[in-house]
């Protein structure tokens, strides 16, 4: 408990310090913030930044989620948001500006031991639907559902026929939990039993999350079946500034950009861009 | 046990009306009030708690969501939107607002409900300091617009509750009080039954207080045990005869009905025969809970036991003075039939024929008595024709008046015009004669003989003897001021022969006689006596009208000789006596001891027999049979039926015999002549 309220105020102080009161600087250490997927990304980032010698990073410790950390980049709160979806039409008139860094795996995770190792498209819909609610074996399946505006969710519903009806339906039940961010999500799906749950692959495996990565039919979720297309299922990444960035913020774009950065990326679970 | 009066009733249905219509009403009110009042409460307060409620878990939920963002919370919209959206679910409209430390509004859902509404607010805090507040306005419109909806449903179910309560509860009163009524007029009617019964009627409690008498028992009301008010059954019991309550309740109390007959004194010092009995009444539970003891003057009912007794013991002795009857005439038949023969045979004033005469007086006097026996016995069918009873009873009255001692003194009253009667005269004069003397005989000392004669009309009278009376009769009453007869002596006066020391000088057949006639004329006779003060007999005779008098037939006497005769008779005295009248008289006559010896001689030839003359009752085969076998063989042969009994109803009374006379033993040889003539010349 202690601990805890220690943590709490140390928290309070840095933002405090970093983002309450002190206006944006040239000299000032680098503020980056966003999507809760890309939260391990943007700290692996940050330590390549700083190790190059750089500059000084400073990566929000929650999600801000994409929708959040646009706004506080526009705001001037952050100098880079990390966003798991493109610019809307209103960031742009607003002055924000999104570089694509690159694409990671959608994968489906479950908390169950046993030999289940895959899920075919139609059941993952069902699952997600509430319209099975029982694994093979005749477990039941606990689904750890997202809000309706997340990233992720827009991709699945693009990709998987019927999963745009299945979740609207399961966000409309009554009584179910929900996780509101990413980091909420994983934790969830791993104290839940038998839980299913989808999650970014840069996020799992820069949370060491030990959730069981199913195959979708027969693909494993990995970074080259990604590269070769027999994985469908992916949300990109992309660095938002404002249209007139600071150098550092500049700096810190093009090192994401550059062979450093992939690598680290590609270490994270993220297909760089420019492959 | 006192019955409402009717206007009470209905007073207190009226003040049930009143009353229900007041307790109706208060339910109606709070019909129409309760539900929607309380509706109004119980939501007003649930959406108060829910709008502080939501509004702490809410900011809770955000709270959590925001931790470790800093200043940079107010950019999350989304996801605040997307919490506050999911959490709220009562339904009704909402408005959430959560605003900065600054007052400046960071997201909002829903429009801000119109007035009325109620506010809940709870602070957003991020690691434990306060960064914001959330507001929750929950409208009360909706909840209003239930709230009349209520009402008016319940204006609706208010109204069906005054209608169904003001009619339905009303309509049972009303029932019940009617059948309230209509109990209480038959209680009425029942207690009036008591009342007006001749028997004494008391109920009590199981322990014998008397809780009801009707006012044949006024004793029963009266202060019996010394306490005012409290009366007893056992001092009711012992006001009569040595009876308690114990002895009643020894029977009565194991279920079983107690009766007893003993004497009781009324008030006035009169006595009565009772017939008393008690039975139970159970309660609910099985116990006996009252007695009903039911006390009847059984006085008249005794005495018409006592009359039936004595009617059917002189109709037992008139039975057996019948038979004695019809035994004597058959003795007597052939003497006097011999005689009548010997007599004509003897000369005119020799000692033979002046013997014969005395003879033939005892033998008289011997049929004389055997025909009052058969009055009495109701065996002698009176010759009936239309008869002045004033006539004869003054007739009497001056044959009596010379014979009379000079100390009795008889005085005949004739009310106004006493109408004829069907009778037979001799009969008659008989039944006068012999009342007249009878009373006589019972003033030793002198004394008024009164005989009077008067009309009455009679609706159901009971007589002491005789049947149920009713029309105009005849009433002929014979008093006297002699010496009077007890109770025992009074039952007995119409035995035939029963005579007490008083009347130790008549033949004891007078009044036996006097009975038979009565009965025979289907009259009815009372007798009163006291003992010292004299006795008196009326003698209900039944008037004939006016338009019934009929002329007497007259008799043929011609002797007519000739033909052949056949004579059946199992006494072969009497057979062969009559033979020889026949004989006497021209006719040829051939006589049979045995009906079936007479039947087969005439079933031999018979075209040669022109007259039957048998006997009614024979050993082997009766008159009516012999007669019957005769007429399958000749239908148009005279018959006459000869018997020691005379019941003329009782022979062939459908006719189908067609028996020509009916002559009653003793036959005369007059009497035989006459009715051979009569028969034989009606057939030719």
């Amino acid at each position: 408990m202690k601990r805890r309220i220690a943590g709490h105020l140390v928290c309070a102080f840095v933002m405090w310090a970093f983002l309450g009161v002190q206006p944006v600087h040239a000299s000032a250490v680098l503020r980056v913030g966003g999507s809760g997927a890309a939260l391990g990304l943007s700290r692996a980032l940050a330590q390549g930044f700083a190790a190059q010698g750089l500059g000084q990073l400073n990566v929000m410790p929650r999600s801000l989620g994409s929708s959040g950390g646009i706004r506080a980049v526009l705001a001037g709160a952050l100098d880079v948001a990390v966003s798991s979806r493109p610019l809307t039409a209103s960031e742009q008139r607003e002055g924000a500006r999104a570089t694509l860094i690159g694409r990671s795996p959608i994968v489906f995770v479950t908390s169950r031991a046993d030999t289940t190792r895959r899920i075919s498209r139609d059941v993952a819909v069902k699952m997600f639907g509430l319209q099975q609610l029982q694994w093979p074996d005749g477990k039941p399946v606990y689904v750890v559902l997202r809000p309706l505006h997340e990233p992720m969710l827009a991709v699945l519903s693009e990709r998987l026929a019927g999963m745009r009806e299945a979740l609207q339906r399961s966000w409309a039940a009554p009584g179910r939990p929900h996780a509101y961010t990413a980091q909420d999500n994983l934790e969830m799906a791993a104290k839940l039993p038998d839980s299913l749950a989808a999650a970014s692959l840069t996020q799992l495996v820069t949370e060491r999350s030990h959730l069981v990565r199913l195959r979708l039919d027969t693909v494993a979720p990995t970074l080259e079946n990604l590269r070769t297309g027999a994985y469908p299922l992916a949300m990109s990444f992309y660095l938002v500034t404002t249209s007139h960035p600071s150098p550092q913020a500049e700096s810190f774009v093009e090192f994401v950009q550059s062979a450093k950065g992939r690598s680290i990326m590609a270490d994270a679970g993220v297909v760089p861009h420019t492959e | 046990m006192a019955a409402h009066p009717k206007g009470s009733v209905r007073l207190a249905a009226a003040r049930i009306r009143r009353l229900v219509t007041v307790i109706v009403g208060m339910m109606a009110v709070l019909v129409l009030v309760v539900p929607p009042l309380g509706y109004l409460v119980v939501n007003y307060r649930y959406i108060a708690e829910e709008a502080g409620t939501h509004a702490s878990t809410s900011a809770e939920l955000l709270s959590r969501l925001i931790y470790g963002h800093g200043a940079a919370w107010r950019f999350e919209t989304d996801r605040l939107e997307e919490i506050l959206s999911r959490t709220y679910t009562h339904g009704d409209a909402i408005y959430q607002e959560v605003t900065g430390l600054n007052g400046r509004t960071i997201i909002r859902t829903g429009a801000p409900p119109a007035w009325p509404s109620i506010t809940g607010q709870a602070a957003i805090t991020e690691s434990a300091w306060r960064v914001g507040t959330l507001e929750v306005v929950i409208g009360l419109r909706p909840t209003l617009v239930r709230t009349g909806l209520v009402a008016l449903l319940s204006l609706l179910a208010a109204l069906a509750t005054l209608l169904a309560g003001r009619t339905l509860p009303l309509r049972m009163v009303e029932q019940a009080f009617q059948r309230l009524e209509e109990s209480q007029a038959q209680l009425r009617l029942s207690q009036d039954a008591l009342e007006q019964t001749h028997d004494s009627i008391i109920i009590t409690d199981h322990l014998g207080h008397i809780q009801y008498s009707n006012a044949r028992a006024p004793g029963a009301r009266a202060t019996l045990s010394g306490v005012e008010g409290e009366t007893h059954l056992d001092a009711w019991l012992r006001s009569a005869e040595d009876i308690g309550f114990p002895d009643v309740q020894a029977v009565a109390g194991r279920g079983e009905i107690w009766t007893r007959r003993y004497r009781r004194c009324t008030e006035d010092g009169a006595t009565f025969e009772a017939e008393g009995t008690c039975f139970p009444i159970r309660g609910g539970h099985g116990e006996i809970a009252n007695f009903i003891f039911v006390e009847k003057d059984i006085t008249q009912q005794l005495q018409l036991e006592a009359r039936l007794r004595d009617s059917q013991r002189l109709e037992s002795l008139g039975t057996l003075a019948g038979g004695i009857a019809h035994d004597f005439n058959n003795i007597l038949q052939p003497i006097l039939g011999y005689l009548e023969l010997l007599m004509r045979d003897a000369p005119v004033g020799t000692d033979q024929r002046a013997r014969l005469i005395k003879v033939q007086q005892a033998a008289s006097r011997a049929r004389d008595l055997v025909a009052r026996i058969q009055m009495f016995s109701r065996r002698t069918e009176p010759a009936r024709s239309p008869t002045h009873l004033a006539e004869i009873a003054s007739e009497v009255a001056g044959l009596l008046q010379a014979t009379l001692p000079a100390n009795i003194l008889l005085e005949t009253h004739i009310v106004g015009e006493v109408p004829p009667i069907n009778a037979d005269p001799g009969q008659m004069h008989q039944l006068i004669l012999n009342l007249l003397v009878n009373a006589s005989q019972a003033m030793p000392d002198g004394g008024t003989l009164g005989v009077s004669l008067q009309t009455v009309q009679l609706h159901g009278k009971v007589c002491l003897h005789g049947p149920e009376l009713s029309g105009d009769y005849v009433l002929l009453s014979v008093t006297d001021s002699g010496v009077g007869m007890d109770e025992a002596t009074l039952s007995r006066i119409f035995e035939p022969f029963f005579s007490t020391k008083l009347h130790a000088t008549g033949t004891g057949l007078g009044l036996a006689t006097v009975y038979g006639i009565v009965m025979n004329h289907e009259g009815g006779m009372d007798v009163t006596s006291t003992v010292g003060v004299g006795t008196r007999f009326d003698i209900y005779l039944p008037a004939l009208a006016a338009d019934a008098v009929v002329e007497a037939p007259h008799e043929a006497t011609v002797l007519a000789p000739g033909g052949r005769i056949l004579v059946v008779d199992d006494e072969s005295v009497i057979a062969e006596l009559l033979k020889t009248f026949l004989e006497q008289m021209g006719y040829e006559a051939e006589s049979h001891a045995d009906p079936l010896e007479a039947l087969s001689c005439f079933e031999a030839s018979p075209q040669s027999y022109n007259l039957l003359i048998t006997d009614k009752s024979m050993q082997g085969l009766s008159g009516e049979e012999l007669i019957s076998a005769v007429r399958r063989i000749n239908e148009n042969l005279p018959v006459i039926l000869c018997s020691g009994y005379v019941d003329a109803d009782g022979v062939d009374p459908d006719g189908e015999l067609r028996i020509d006379e009916i002559l009653t033993k003793p036959i005369s040889f007059s009497t035989l002549a006459g009715t051979v003539a009569r028969v034989i010349e009606r057939k030719v």
